[in-house]
């Protein structure tokens, strides 16, 4: 996902665009709709909502772009404003936050040749690990997502989630405890196949 | 047998791996957003629906509420208690003053490192309003203030668009008291499960010491208040937004890590 060079020209585009340039704007756009589709997807559960809401983000993002400091990373500030898009609009319709995330038929995102690891795992597997990722308490399946499924650092799951890096850091480390006991059987099988 | 290519030092580690994979193979939503974008970027910022849709229970609440504030001040604070909020009571006072621009006399301003070591309980901060742009500290009472802009506006000419106050339970015997004017909506509500009080109007607030003796105290912002009671602290949020944006602020208030 990463872009050699990336923040340099993204802050002459955040730069350009708050002198109102829209086309500059629509290139941070492009780099950043990815994930903040899935930002949006982990706390409404539908495509067509997650569009929705990271448009109406965008949106807002861009008239609020005079509010951004021009130093601090601007995926984490965009982040932001996409779950509190997303968590207003899950209010309006009255939905409870669940990940409703499943497996993909065609797996591996990219064409990347699978590597090594992924090999080892079977659909079964992966399926139990998402159910254990599913069955986590909220508090600790947002910052696992965020981590992990969104591949985020603990410093933009920290913005993203609007909770102190300390709270993911001991969040993050408490999901894993309860993931190890979950996949127990998982992981044994792995490691004595 | 072991792991064909793993790096399975730990369970951490192989979980940790393991949701890594997850990643690739979730079905995540390709939607293109880009090409409904551009359209948009030259709207004015569009402003959040203000809406009062109260369910019939909280209505019957308003209604409970309205016609006890004319009874006896037992009365008056067993709903206070009935509704959850420690050492708030609510009052009816005959006349209030419009508030004019008054100082907001909040404390001494401290940084929020001090205030987290020395305030004797848990200080929070509403997430969703990010840092704020002065803490102060007063006889126990934290307030923390964010300058007014686009998605917070100002109250009044107090140039403040939030001001989070956040003090103990059970702190002695202080206690406040909102005076609360014919003109004021009252709702209970739920704060992230928590029992709450909705203030919309014009109010006062006041505070009794110890002794009982009451302290009136300025009128910070002439907004609207929502207070709850969590975990033994009360919290009080006073803005010129609506319900709605004002309970999403408070329910993304966490505790400061130390």
């Amino acid at each position: 996902m990463s872009v050699e060079g990336r923040p340099l020209i993204e802050q002459d585009l955040i730069r350009k665009a708050k002198r109102g340039d829209v086309e500059a704007f629509e290139e941070l756009v492009r780099i950043h709709q990815q994930i903040a589709v899935r930002v949006a997807f982990l706390v409404v559960g539908d495509r067509d909502a997650a569009d929705d809401v990271a448009q109406e983000a965008f949106v807002k993002a861009y008239h609020a772009l005079n509010r951004f400091r021009q130093d601090s990373p601007f995926r984490p500030w965009l982040l932001r404003i996409v779950r509190n898009e997303a968590l207003n609009q899950r209010r309006r319709h009255g939905r409870q936050e669940r990940l409703s995330l499943r497996l993909a038929n065609d797996p591996v995102s990219g064409g990347a040749a699978p590597s090594p690891e992924t090999t080892v795992i079977i659909g079964a597997d992966r399926q139990a690990v998402l159910d254990a990722v599913n069955e986590l308490p909220a508090r600790y399946r947002q910052v696992v997502a965020h981590r992990y499924l969104l591949g985020l650092s603990e410093a933009e799951t920290a913005a993203a989630l609007g909770i102190p890096a300390g709270t993911v850091k001991s969040r993050t480390a408490r999901a894993l405890t309860r993931l190890e006991q979950a996949l127990a059987g998982v992981i044994e099988g792995l490691e004595f196949e | 047998m072991s792991s064909k290519g793993w790096n399975l030092n730990s369970p951490r580690r192989t979980v940790e791996t393991l949701l890594v994979d997850l990643a690739d193979h979730i079905e995540w939503p390709q939607a293109p957003v880009l090409d409904r974008v551009p359209g948009r970027l030259a709207d004015p910022q569009p402003k959040p629906p203000r809406r009062r849709r109260w369910i019939p229970v909280t209505a019957t609440l308003v209604v409970l509420v309205a016609a006890l504030l004319v009874l006896s001040p037992q009365a008056r604070e067993a709903v206070a208690d009935l509704l959850g909020v420690a050492g708030i009571q609510i009052e009816l006072r005959p006349e209030l003053e419009e508030a004019v621009g008054a100082g907001l006399d909040l404390g001494r301003e401290v940084a929020i490192g001090e205030v987290v070591e020395s305030a004797g309980f848990a200080v929070s901060v509403p997430a969703l309003a990010g840092e704020p742009d002065a803490v102060y500290l007063s006889e126990g009472q934290v307030n923390m203030v964010w300058e007014g802009g686009e998605s917070l506006p100002a109250a009044g000419d107090t140039g403040v668009g939030l001001l989070y106050t956040q003090f103990p339970s059970e702190s002695g015997g202080d206690r406040f008291v909102k005076g609360v004017g014919s003109e004021t909506t009252v709702v209970a509500v739920e704060v992230a499960g928590a029992s709450g009080l909705w203030i919309e109007g014009v109010h006062v607030i006041s505070r009794e010491d110890e002794s009982g003796r009451r302290i009136e105290e300025t009128l910070r912002l002439a907004g609207n208040v929502l207070m709850w009671e969590s975990d033994d602290v009360t919290h009080r949020i006073e803005t010129a937004v609506g319900l709605e944006e004002t309970l999403r602020i408070a329910e993304s208030v966490e505790p400061i890590a130390s």
